[in-house]
């Protein structure tokens, strides 16, 4: 399937810093794409760049057919037919919601007002439950009912692709998952392809089918949800996505495979012993004795009886909880390959919670993942 | 995501007409720069020689000074005690506080002339002046009090400090702003001021402006003092700008909760309602008094003419709505861009916008005589000449009226009208426009309240023949008839309590977000 929206080498800035260089994205038709950052990593002007409110410095921009930015030039905003929602929903004030809705109906206060009672109002009132309250105006609402209107008008012209800035961001925890859900089933039902942004990464993992990470104004990594959290590009990548332990690790042949059906350089030396690591770090493969970061996440970890590591924090969370350990100085482990004391996050499930201050051993139940240092 | 001015293209079109509009505000300086330093019987430097010169400097100085820091201490705890004391008829004592305002100087003197014929001089011009300026202090000052949060007056309290000092280590970078530009705008009030100074019979610069315009040989000796008046206006803006400084509040009072606590009337407060009441027992309860039982006594009702007195007031009201239109006229394109964007060009445009606030109206109206006879003869003592004067000197406020309502719109609904296929035109037509036309009601009703009580352009520039109510006035108060100038003082302050009785109501309607 050939991309819909297919983003080449843009870059966008303002005098000498750039916000954000040599973007390449591809969204498919139809598909519900999530692009997520911290704050600043340009996220939000990625996304009014394709919208046409701010230009493009370089790179290319084509929606379907259409080409909207190339070689310099511009399709003016207005003419792109893409549906914006904003992150406070930027209702009209002076407007009530069907007014609202149908306010891409026509180009006139007039012509809206007409548009308002059409059958396409109705019908997207109804696409997103809101049939018993068009008339109401838009300080009426709350902020869950202003988010669908906000979604309601922007998808009123039947636009090509929607996008949606943190439209979740200002909403109690409790409505943000339902809206969440809500507004994939209409964008579905829509048949719309959309583009979120999100600082929230469970939001970007549970709800699009499409991620693309990004930090300091460049793409880290895209791909699918599972993709991108189980096999994290970089050592950035899999600590913005989950809770991660990065230790200091040196490669070695792999002698601890009894089978010898690995390949000899995918072991490595840590505080948790010699262990089998998938390289993630892209070149090619560091020879026997170099340095790497070694990426293990906590839930690939499991608590057993012994005495390397000692319990110095727990943090329960309901369903499971969190449990820091620090490598024992009194056993051998403590001695290997490094000068700072080892510190590991360990999931565990809320019955298995340890005591502070109790010894185990730690088991790797997963293939810990190796990264240039 | 915030978005600064520098990052976005600034629309050619609007910085165009915004830098035409800001032109049109400096063109009557220019005017009388080049009128200064023309030749005349004395050159400039002579002209800067004679004796008068530093006594009406030193008088002009001297007031302002001593005003402002009268203001200061009679409103400042006046907005102590409206913000944050629990008062009965609290709705009352804010009238109470502002009705000041509606008083223009030269009634007030007049009025208290009425009742005092011996008064004179600085102490007499010192006191009406601070009676009716002290509003400038009282009002901004108290909705600053009551807005700010008294969160850090309580960290104060339990770090060891009185409740008199807490208020003052807690509030103090609450007040410091609004206190400033309240006494920036008390001391440009003095400076300007025409007719209660002229009443009192205390020679100051803007008097000595009038009297040489009026002698017309002399009228370069009018725009040197000009010139002298207007430096010194500046150098006050300028001061207040530096003393102001960054302001350093906002990041803080974004981390506070807010809460504002209201301490109960204390015995010991209440000669603070003292305070609050004098100055309008002063400037408005007195003058009105006196004028009402001189309107009523046989002479006066005899010499009323009620055909002149119409007349006047059709005058006034529709000079003042001419002046409100030229002032929205020029002031939005400079208050659109003001309030969207920003860096250098909009800042200088802006500026020259508000220039007009450090021009007194005799300077105004000196320079736009200047203008008209030096550029189109037709136009000098026009009723439209006389609008225009309106609308340049008060354009401030009607600047300030439009920018903080379009401010207030956020830049987000355009965006949304703009991917939803409007044009930048369309989205002003279907959005912006609407949202903002409060703000230009407010601006324009604010231009008419001021225009209507202006005296010194209004005498310099109307039409031969041509009264407003200000005028009458003033030509009664020169054969010292109370009486017969009581009808139209009332007028005028039933007239000017019109507009700001609408812009009272239209602050209580505004109940939307915006």
């Amino acid at each position: 399937m050939t991309a819909f929206l297919s983003i080449t080498d843009l870059t966008v800035g303002y005098g000498a810093t750039p916000v954000l260089r040599g973007i390449t994205l591809e969204v498919a038709d139809a598909d519900f794409t999530a692009i997520v950052g911290p704050s600043g990593c340009g996220k939000t002007t990625l996304l009014r760049t394709i919208a046409g409110l701010e230009r493009a410095t370089s790179g290319d921009m084509r929606l379907g057919t259409q080409m909207l930015t190339a070689h310099g030039i511009h399709l003016a905003p207005h003419k792109r037919n893409i549906g914006w929602v904003p992150q406070d929903a930027s209702l009209f004030p002076h407007l009530n919601v069907a007014e609202n809705i149908a306010f891409g109906l026509a180009t006139s206060l007039r012509g809206v007002k007409k548009a308002a009672r059409s059958n396409r109002v109705a019908e997207l009132l109804e696409l997103v439950s809101l049939t018993a309250l068009g008339l109401r105006m838009p300080h009426e609402l709350s902020g869950g009912q202003a988010q669908r209107v906000a979604l309601a008008r922007a998808l009123a012209n039947r636009p090509q692709l929607v996008l949606l800035d943190e439209p979740f961001a200002g909403l109690d925890p409790i409505l943000r998952s339902d809206l969440r859900s809500e507004v994939k089933a209409i964008l579905a039902r829509a048949q719309t392809a959309a583009l979120l942004v999100t600082h929230d990464q469970t939001e970007a993992l549970s709800l699009a089918s499409h991620v693309a990470l990004m930090h300091d104004g460049i793409i880290e990594q895209a791909g699918s949800p599972l993709d991108v959290y189980s096999s994290p590009a970089t050592v950035w990548c899999a600590e913005f996505l989950g809770d991660a332990n990065v230790l200091h690790a040196t490669t070695v042949q792999g002698e601890s495979d009894p089978n010898g059906l690995n390949d000899p350089h995918d072991s490595a030396l840590s505080a948790l012993g010699i262990t089998p690591m998938t390289w993630m770090g892209g070149g090619t493969q560091p020879v026997p004795g170099e340095l790497v970061s070694l990426l293990v996440r906590p839930e690939s970890l499991s608590l057993v009886t012994g005495q390397g590591w000692r319990v110095t924090e727990t943090s329960f969370a309901g369903h499971d909880g969190l449990v820091t350990l620090v490598a024992d100085k009194e056993t051998p482990l403590a001695a290997r390959s490094q000068t700072t004391v080892p510190v590991l996050q360990v999931l565990v499930a809320a019955r298995e919670m340890p005591l502070i201050g109790a010894n185990y051993d730690v088991k790797l139940t997963a293939p810990a993942l190796g990264y240039a240092p | 995501m915030p978005r600064t001015g520098e990052r976005q293209r600034l629309p050619r079109p609007l910085v165009v007409v915004a830098a035409l509009a800001a032109l049109v505000a400096v063109i009557p300086v220019g005017y009388l720069l080049v009128r200064a330093f023309a030749e005349g019987d004395e050159s400039f430097l002579s002209l800067l020689e004679r004796p008068r010169l530093p006594v009406l400097i030193g008088n002009s100085l001297g007031l302002a000074i001593t005003v402002t820091f009268s203001a200061l201490a009679i409103g400042l705890p006046s907005a102590f005690l409206l913000s944050r004391v629990r008062i009965p008829l609290r709705a009352f004592w804010m009238v109470i506080a502002a009705l000041p305002l509606a008083v223009p100087s030269y009634l007030a003197a007049y009025g208290l002339l009425a009742a005092f014929p011996t008064m004179q001089g600085f102490a007499a011009s010192w006191l009406v002046l601070t009676m009716v300026t002290v509003p400038y202090i009282t009002l901004p000052v108290a909705s600053a009090l009551q807005a700010a949060t008294t969160d850090f007056e309580d960290v104060a309290r339990t770090l060891g400090r009185s409740p008199f000092s807490a208020l003052l280590s807690g509030s103090w970078h609450n007040v410091r702003t609004p206190a400033l530009a309240g006494s920036l705008l008390v001391f440009l009030y003095v400076i300007s001021d025409f007719g209660g100074v002229a009443l009192f019979r205390f020679p100051v610069l803007t008097t000595a402006i009038y009297r040489a315009y009026g002698a017309s040989y002399d009228r370069n000796l009018a725009a040197v003092l000009s010139l002298i008046l207007i430096t010194l206006a500046i150098i006050i803006v300028f001061g207040e700008r530096v003393a102001r400084g960054k302001d350093r509040t906002r990041n803080v009072s974004r981390l506070a909760v807010g809460r504002t606590r209201i301490i109960d009337l204390h015995p010991r407060l209440t000669p603070l309602f003292a305070v609050l009441a004098f100055p309008t027992v002063a400037a408005v309860l007195i003058p009105m008094t006196v004028m009402l039982l001189r309107m009523f006594s046989a002479e006066a009702l005899a010499s009323l003419d009620p055909a002149r007195l119409w007349s006047a007031t059709v005058n006034t009201l529709l000079l003042s709505l001419g002046g409100a239109l030229v002032a929205v006229a020029l002031a939005t394109p400079i208050a659109l861009l003001a309030a969207r964007y920003g860096g250098r060009l909009v800042g200088a445009i802006e500026s020259a916008g508000y220039l007009p606030l450090a021009l007194p109206g005799v300077v105004v109206g000196l320079s736009l005589v200047f203008f008209a006879l030096g550029t189109a003869p037709a136009l000098y003592q026009t009723t439209f000449l006389l609008a225009l004067a309106y609308g340049f000197m008060f354009l401030p406020k009607a600047i300030g009226g439009i920018r903080s309502r379009v401010a207030a719109i956020p830049s987000s609904l355009n965006d949304v009208s703009t991917t939803l296929g409007y044009t930048p035109l369309q989205s002003w037509r279907s959005v912006t426009g609407p949202l903002s036309r409060p703000g230009f009601l407010l601006g324009g009703l604010l231009v008419m309240v001021t225009a209507m009580k202006e005296l010194p352009a209004t005498l310099m520039l109307r039409p031969t023949g041509m009264d407003t109510l200000a005028t009458l006035l003033w030509s009664r108060t020169d054969v010292a008839s109370y009486g017969a100038a009581a009808p139209y003082a009332l007028m005028l302050i039933v007239l000017a309590a019109i507009p700001a009785f609408l812009l009272s109501q239209s602050d209580r309607r505004g109940g939307s977000p915006l």
